[in-house]
């Protein structure tokens, strides 16, 4: 499962070479080492065997990785990754237990602590390839499209620009069209749940029909999908096998749960991105949504049983 | 029937350990955190808030095992919550005029707050009306210090770690961190001082048991 999700991983990153050079592999490379390297210490710390052959560590950092600006700093994905081990997976007790997506929880403290790094992104046209040390200062930086849209601007995307990738964003998170393939790749490989994806997906289209941030109803709903990182939280990171809910129901309101709290905290939040702030409370809520959905499901059962017992 | 005083002290005694440390009010009831989430960035903060967390709760505890369950159960929390509001209004006006008025510019929303906090009304209001008085003093004492020792530790770890110093007194420390003074890291500390105190407790329990077991097998 996490193998799946390393090869999902692999086009997006090679897609962001090409685009920027060979910075953004060094940063989701330095997310993955941290992450196995503290997984590792953790292990041995508790005396137990070290479970970082099972993938999961790779993949947290290769996703905390990805949601970093390619212009960043390397030390960012390094201390997102090692927050995400060291604090929300571990002491939850590893593997399989955390309460929490620690990627998710990577990303929000980056975002939450370095904000101004953390949305600084370099304009994908003209400074090809980033240099890999050195000064960052010559690089030319571009608003994304959710910073426009928070400003009340007008944007410049066209929908083939976004389709294309070609807009200023997180290293592995624009480039829509292979992004839709690895979310198909997920789901015939069972990785992922299309009920959740979709069923979010849905609800972002709904809200921005409903609230639209720019004129024309279409477009609106293009350019919410497509910017940011919504999409790819929408693959990689609701899609976690241990803090997703299992009941089929279940996944369908967290899904659409997190749709409109994703779009409630770009309309009404401090940062031009929160979607890690929405996985991260859908995580909280999930057993719940789990418990609800089974009791709404077998309702008149238990009414009945409660009757003639 | 009355009973004998050493079984009341006995009892106030363990009830103090337990409130204090193996039940502690914030780390393991998880009452009281609204403070410590929301203020508790600077040493004298916690300090204020755990003298006045005491103010409140000794006199309430005091007064509700006295005369609690003579009252009716609607009249309890009005009562208490009262008295407590009446005792913080004095804290605060003699910490604007007497102590510093910079700490009450702060601090003024946030103890008025205390009379409302839970901490005061489950210990006050829950556990001291079936309780005689000097157990009730001995769990009140003992909240108050455990949730003092949980505000303080965590606000000095903030202050220390956010803007590099202690009570106000430069550390000269070569790193800081902003980020502690947000509320999430409060949540962070907190996380790690329970299970902290959980691991304690599970080696104090082991240790017991091994106790017994050898004690047995002699």
């Amino acid at each position: 499962m996490c193998l799946d999700v390393l090869i999902a991983l692999l086009p997006l990153l090679l897609f962001s070479a090409v685009r920027y050079g060979m910075r953004p592999a060094v940063l989701v490379l330095a997310g993955m080492l941290t992450a196995a390297a503290c997984e590792t210490a953790c292990c041995l710390m508790m005396k137990r065997v070290p479970t970082v052959t099972d993938g999961s560590a790779l993949v947290t950092g290769g996703i905390v990785g990805m949601l970093v600006p390619p212009m960043a700093p390397y030390w960012l994905p390094v201390v997102g990754a090692a927050f995400a081990i060291l604090v929300v997976k571990m002491p939850m007790g590893g593997s399989g237990r955390n309460l929490f997506n620690p990627a998710a929880a990577g990303a929000a403290v980056l975002t939450l602590c370095f904000s101004g790094t953390m949305f600084r992104y370099p304009d994908p046209g003209q400074n090809i390839p980033l240099p890999l040390t050195g000064s960052l200062a010559q690089v030319i930086t571009e608003s994304s499209p959710t910073a426009q849209m928070m400003s009340g601007g007008e944007t410049l995307y066209s929908p083939i620009m976004l389709f294309l990738g070609d807009f200023p964003g997180p290293v592995g998170a624009t480039a829509i069209a292979v992004l839709a393939a690895c979310a198909l790749y997920l789901f015939t490989r069972r990785s992922a749940s299309p009920l959740i994806t979709l069923s979010y997906l849905a609800a972002c289209a709904g809200m921005a029909t409903l609230f639209p941030r720019v004129t024309g109803t279409g477009n609106s709903v293009l350019l919410e999908l497509c910017s940011g990182y919504l999409l790819f939280a929408g693959v990689f990171l609701l899609n976690d096998p241990v803090t997703a809910p299992r009941h089929w129901l279940g996944r369908l309101f967290y899904g659409l749960l997190a749709g409109v709290l994703v779009m409630l905290l770009r309309y009404y939040g401090r940062f031009e991105e929160g979607a890690c702030f929405a996985v991260l409370l859908m995580n909280a809520f999930s057993p719940v949504i789990d418990r609800m959905s089974w009791y709404l499901l077998h309702f008149h059962r238990i009414r009945k049983g409660a009757r003639s017992g | 029937m009355k009973r004998p005083f050493v079984k009341t002290l006995r009892e106030a005694g363990d009830v103090f350990l337990d409130s204090f440390l193996l039940k502690n009010i914030v780390l393991v009831q998880a009452i009281g955190i609204c403070p410590i989430i929301a203020i508790a960035t600077n040493l004298k903060y916690g300090v204020v808030l755990s003298v006045c967390t005491a103010l409140v709760l000794l006199p309430a505890s005091l007064f509700m095992s006295l005369c609690g369950d003579k009252l009716p159960a609607w009249l309890r929390a009005p009562l208490y919550t009262v008295g407590a509001a009446a005792i913080l209004l004095g804290a605060a006006v003699f910490l604007d005029q007497l102590v510093s008025h910079e700490l009450y510019a702060v601090l003024y929303l946030f103890i008025p707050l205390m009379a409302v906090n839970t901490l005061v009304s489950y210990r006050a209001g829950g556990f001291s009306v079936s309780h005689e008085p000097l157990v009730a003093l001995a769990d009140a004492l003992a909240s108050s210090l455990g949730f003092g020792l949980v505000i303080c530790l965590v606000s000095m770890m903030r202050e220390a770690a956010a803007f590099g110093t202690l009570w106000g007194i430069p550390l000269g420390l070569p790193l800081t961190l902003p980020e502690a003074a947000m509320p999430y890291a409060a949540f962070v500390m907190l996380g790690f001082m329970a299970a902290f105190l959980q691991w304690v407790k599970n080696l104090l329990s082991r240790r017991a048991q091994r106790r017994r077991e050898g004690g047995a097998a002699q």
